[in-house]
């Protein structure tokens, strides 16, 4: 009986910590996804500034929406030769993802 | 046995996962740095053709003294007026060679600028792929990883003689923008080292570019990324 406990004692401890580890996992692989594609969007987005395109910073939500993120916040706080976006994604796992990204470049000539 | 095994999956995945993310910095990395240099080095062409246009108007100035004053030899040979006919020859010959002077000016700005260009081409494709080797270190024990980084064009300054003769105007061809375009690409190749192979067969190919192109507006540079 002693064994018969103990055994369901550790298969049970077992099964807690694999199941922990695989979620924790899975967030991180998740977390990583959403970094990977908010930084890419993010650096586009960027970019678009710096090229003193209109609408960049919608563009950057449409394109958020369009790969499943959800309450997407985002600001811009750009200046002449500075790009720097703000954003709070959270995507469809419920994993909210905060970066902030800049790219500095003078692109003109004197 | 089962936890050896899920331990070893988990190993496997946070592995894979500490590769994706080398594999969006080195990529983050190559882009900022490629977007600056490039930008960096368009900007000092640009500055070269600004001194060449700049001349210009010595260039025009200097062709016009040259006709004029050989309208005023002709005059003079025609009326025998043999004083004048030597002082304006005289003239002819240093406007000449003054013009000359100016030619050569003209075509070592163009050609130390041709040659800054290849050797910065040459050096920046260089530092990228060191700074590419440095990210890489950690992960040469499980993973053969290749980088190649190369400009798929030559840049040239983009520049042409307005009139034919000795030190003309010049002007920016009408493919300025592609002929100058100072661009970069980074490839990475990577697939899993014999011994990793057991345990994960991995291969794949990323590329990405960044370029910088020449804008000229009326009187107004600027440079499109």
């Amino acid at each position: 009986m002693n064994r018969k406990g103990q055994a369901f004692i550790e298969a049970t401890l077992l099964l807690a910590i694999v199941t922990v580890s695989s979620l924790f996992l899975v967030r991180l692989g998740l977390q990583l996804q959403n970094e990977i594609v908010l930084d890419d969007l993010m650096e586009e987005a960027l970019i678009c500034k710096l090229q003193k395109k209109v609408a960049c910073l919608s563009d950057f939500k449409k394109n958020l929406h369009a790969v499943n993120f959800k309450m997407v916040q985002a600001s811009d706080e750009s200046s002449t030769d500075l790009a720097r976006i703000y954003v709070k994604a959270t995507s469809g796992f419920n994993i909210t993802t905060i970066l902030q990204s800049e790219l500095k470049l003078d692109l003109s000539v004197n | 046995m089962q936890s050896i095994l899920l331990i070893g999956l988990f190993a496997t995945l946070l592995f894979c996962f500490g590769f994706l993310s080398f594999v969006a910095q080195s990529k983050m990395q190559f882009r900022t740095n490629c977007l600056k240099k490039s930008v960096e080095l368009q900007r000092q062409i640009i500055k070269s053709e600004k001194v060449l246009f700049a001349l210009n108007p010595l260039s025009t100035a200097l062709q016009t003294r040259y006709d004029s004053t050989q309208a005023e030899l002709v005059t003079a040979s025609a009326a025998n007026n043999y004083p004048a006919v030597i002082k304006l020859e005289a003239d002819l010959i240093k406007i000449r060679l003054d013009q000359l002077k100016l030619d050569t000016l003209q075509k070592s700005i163009i050609n130390s600028s041709q040659i800054m260009v290849t050797t910065s081409l040459l050096q920046l494709t260089n530092n990228f792929h060191l700074d590419s080797q440095r990210l890489n270190k950690l992960w040469t024990g499980f993973l053969d990883i290749f980088f190649v980084i190369y400009f798929p064009n030559k840049t040239i300054i983009a520049v042409r003689a307005a009139s034919s003769g000795v030190a003309p105007n010049y002007e920016l061809t009408s493919q300025y923008k592609s002929s100058q375009k100072v661009a970069f690409v980074w490839q990475m190749k990577y697939w899993t080292r014999n011994e990793t192979q057991k345990l994960l067969s991995s291969e794949n190919q990323f590329e990405l570019s960044c370029q910088a192109l020449p804008n000229k507006n009326g009187d107004q540079w600027s440079i499109e990324i």
